[in-house]
């Protein structure tokens, strides 16, 4: 099991490697697929095999495809490296560096029970919580996700020209 | 398996996509930038949940939605702006038209 972990855990991070540094957006997005696979193998290994699935559907089948969508439709001809190194991209990486240490600390100091229980990973008490305790939120987010589709469509539509 | 092992590669995943936010300038790569840290935070609570608290996997739940919403809503300005500027880096953006 700890051995599927590495090796998931190293595709995740080469596809974030992939999306930071790539300048081609096909293959920055491909490498996004990589790291969303690899998270969602991550949660069923972590004993969460609705939520892998649903991520594996959701964010590497939907999520990846309409950014190819997007890629395709805005067809852009040159494809410059956008890749900030002067001093301002380096301050910027100082800034990530400096956030990653601190928050490397806290972990650190974060307390960790010591002996994790296996939660019931289970699609069913996971649903029983959903539609019981948590059904305000649920509706909420449905709602939310009507608002945008229906405001993407209205974003990208082509005005009728005057 | 060990939550510590969990949160320590969601950090790393988190700040390699802050690194790309703060980097990039094409507007399309600070999307995908985006969703990796969106994933990483998701990383983060399913380790919780590991640790007994099936409250983290409902919010992993959540925030799928709203990334979901949040990629469609993304997209559809970067077209649209793309179309206007007739090209995705910010710093393009910002220039006023003559």
């Amino acid at each position: 099991m700890i051995y599927f972990f590495w090796l998931f855990a190293l595709l995740a991070l080469i596809g974030a490697l992939g999306v930071l540094l790539e300048t081609h957006p096909v293959r920055g997005a491909l490498y996004l697929l990589l790291a969303f696979l690899s998270i969602g193998f991550l949660y069923i290994l972590a004993g969460a095999p609705f939520l892998g699935f649903v991520q594996i559907i959701v964010y590497a089948g939907a999520v990846v495809v309409l950014f190819l969508v997007a890629i395709a439709v805005m067809s852009l001809r040159r494809i410059p490296d956008d890749r900030d190194l002067g001093p301002r991209g380096f301050l910027a990486l100082v800034f990530a560096g400096a956030f990653f240490l601190v928050m490397l600390a806290l972990l650190r100091h974060a307390p960790v029970p010591a002996a994790p229980t296996p939660t019931p990973g289970a699609p069913q008490p996971l649903a029983e919580a959903l539609f019981r305790q948590y059904l305000i939120p649920f509706e909420i987010v449905s709602v939310l996700l009507l608002v945008a589709i229906v405001g993407a469509i209205v974003l990208v539509r082509r005005r009728p020209g005057p | 398996m060990n939550p510590t092992l969990y949160l320590l590669l969601s950090l790393l995943l988190f700040g390699l996509g802050a690194a790309g936010v703060v980097l990039r300038r094409n507007t399309l790569f600070m999307l995908l930038n985006l969703e990796l840290m969106m994933n990483a935070v998701g990383l983060a609570l399913v380790a919780a949940s590991l640790a007994g608290l099936l409250e983290g996997q409902l919010i992993v739940l959540m925030v799928l939605a709203v990334a979901a919403a949040e990629v469609a809503i993304g997209i559809g300005i970067l077209v649209s702006m793309v179309r206007l500027k007739d090209s995705p880096l910010v710093d393009l953006w910002n220039r006023e038209e003559p």
